[in-house]
């Protein structure tokens, strides 16, 4: 009787410490130091080095997931990664967000207007660099006027 | 009131008969509550735990309520994550999109595309 008064209250005591210690998935992986990545991973990687040990274990993770298919791509396409690795360690964290949430608004567009966008992108890329300038002053004054 | 009268005669009178009541039935009853609490003292420290856990009603009050309000907690966690887009998801695609990142955070290239659609 003494047993099964007290398996009752076990049960519920074991509930109530299981979901008090049971991990969310992503904290629960491993995050491995810049030291402890393999030669690729750190070739692959190498823009985010400096910044590598501060980054949230979740993404370190996600970025060490990108690198797995990253021998398996064409050789341009392995340069492109790398050049955008680059841009992406560069921008401040405002900027990236800037990044995702303008990718996700033109995720929205047809592709046909995606494929007039990046015509576009190329002839902005084709303008001088001073005028280029001058289009981001404008951009600002505008903002400020907004 | 009737009833609190009611109470206090009976425990009157059963502290009564409990100081007449014969040796032998004494004896006995001391040594079942000896016995009950040399077996308490034998449970292993995890099951009072529990107990002391688990056997005030206070707890339960407590306890439940918390652990339903946590799973609904959950559930509105999960579901947001299910709906909104894998901010990971978004940036490995911006990697490997045909577009340069720049091309997502130059404001000049914004201003040119207002001025160039303005034109036409």
């Amino acid at each position: 009787m003494v047993k099964e008064y007290f398996s009752r209250r076990v049960t519920v005591g074991a509930g109530l410490l299981l979901m008090l210690a049971m991990p969310e998935s992503g904290f629960a992986q491993a995050a491995p130091t810049w030291s402890e990545l393999n030669a690729e991973q750190r070739q692959v990687l190498g823009p985010l080095e400096k910044d590598w040990n501060e980054i949230e274990p979740e993404r370190r993770q996600h970025w060490l997931k990108m690198t797995e298919h990253y021998s398996q791509l064409p050789p341009e396409k392995q340069q492109r990664v790398q050049e955008r690795i680059h841009q992406w360690a560069r921008l401040t964290p405002e900027q990236r967000q800037q990044a995702r949430e303008r990718y996700q608004r033109i995720q929205e567009l047809s592709p046909e207007e995606r494929r007039v966008l990046r015509e576009r992108w190329e002839e902005y890329q084709s303008l001088p660099e001073h005028q280029r300038q001058e289009l981001r002053e404008q951009h600002r004054y505008r903002n400020r006027q907004d | 009131m009737k009833e609190d009268d009611l109470a206090r005669r009976i425990v009157q009178r059963l502290d009564q008969n409990l100081n007449e009541l014969p040796a032998e039935i004494v004896a006995r009853l001391a040594d079942a509550r000896i016995h009950a609490l040399n077996a308490r003292s034998t449970m292993s420290w995890w099951v009072r735990l529990v107990e002391l856990v688990g056997g005030h009603r206070i707890m339960f009050k407590v306890a439940l309520p918390a652990m339903f309000l946590l799973m609904a907690a959950g559930a509105v966690f999960f579901l947001q994550n299910a709906t909104a887009p894998d901010p990971f998801d978004i940036e490995t695609a911006l990697i490997h999109d045909e577009l340069p990142i720049h091309a997502y955070t130059d404001p000049g290239f914004d201003a040119w595309l207002r001025n160039t659609s303005r034109e036409e």
